[in-house]
């Protein structure tokens, strides 16, 4: 396959992603392969050194930069089979830092529904305690009380929202560097 | 950070800073509330049965 059918292949497989995307990544594989045929390779090796369009515009797509592929290629071309130490790493990394950081997060994050549980008990409570009249000698008090505890679940449902989606989020990318690491070793010699 | 995430993050930061400064005005609510119950309290009193139920136990 030359440039040029390599090129429009991979431009009707990134058919969906914006044009501006496009136009950039279409211009960065233009100056790989002008990179390529000054060092003295033909189009054909630079587009099998590329791999299939198709896997190309899927990494494309999942928000991957084109020096992260091309350096991943690089990883995977030189990988000459698991590291031992990556492994280690990630066994002992994992039993006295990794596994405990995330326990004690998830820790604070049922911790904090656990007092927004608390907080709005207490906010039924003191409603009750107004609208049955029990309280009603400090009725000023207890309904700056329940606003204050009010804007205390706010800031706490604020927390857990937060918390959960980032907890998500960072655990996903944790567990994907420990597949890497896993698989590719520290990647430092 | 998404654009949503910094007005959630925004929104909490309100509702602390709200919260603290709630809090600040019903402990001083309390305060005054409390200290004026106190004031009306017969402590005299309170304290004149308490000291004749200790003399009453010495004799």
């Amino acid at each position: 396959m030359n440039k040029t059918e390599y090129l429009k292949k991979l431009t009707d497989e990134l058919g969906h992603m914006p044009y501006g995307d496009v136009k950039d990544i279409i211009q960065s594989i233009e100056e790989h392969f002008e990179e390529g045929i000054s060092e003295g390779r033909s189009e054909e090796e630079i587009a099998e050194s590329l791999g299939d369009p198709k896997e190309l515009a899927m990494e494309f797509k999942d928000g991957a930069k084109f020096k992260q592929i091309i350096k991943k290629r690089k990883m995977s071309d030189n990988f000459k089979g698991p590291d031992g130490r990556g492994r280690i790493f990630v066994i002992v990394f994992n039993a006295f830092v990794g596994i405990e950081m995330w326990l004690l997060f998830l820790a604070a994050i049922i911790a904090a529904f656990m007092f927004l549980a608390g907080d709005c008990a207490i906010i039924g409570l003191i409603v009750a305690g107004l609208v049955a009249g029990t309280l009603m000698e400090y009725i000023i008090p207890f309904i700056f009380l329940v606003l204050t505890l009010i804007c205390v679940a706010v800031f706490l449902i604020v927390l857990l929202i937060l918390g959960i989606k980032y907890y998500a989020k960072g655990l996903k990318s944790y567990i994907r560097w420990n597949k890497n690491v896993w698989n590719y070793g520290l990647g430092e010699d | 950070m998404e654009k949503k995430d910094i007005k959630l993050l925004i929104t909490g930061a309100v509702a602390l800073f709200l919260a603290c400064f709630m809090a600040i005005i019903t402990i001083g609510l309390f305060a005054i509330k409390l200290g004026g119950k106190a004031m009306e309290y017969d402590w005299k009193g309170a304290f004149s049965n308490v000291t004749g139920q200790v003399q009453s136990l010495g004799d």
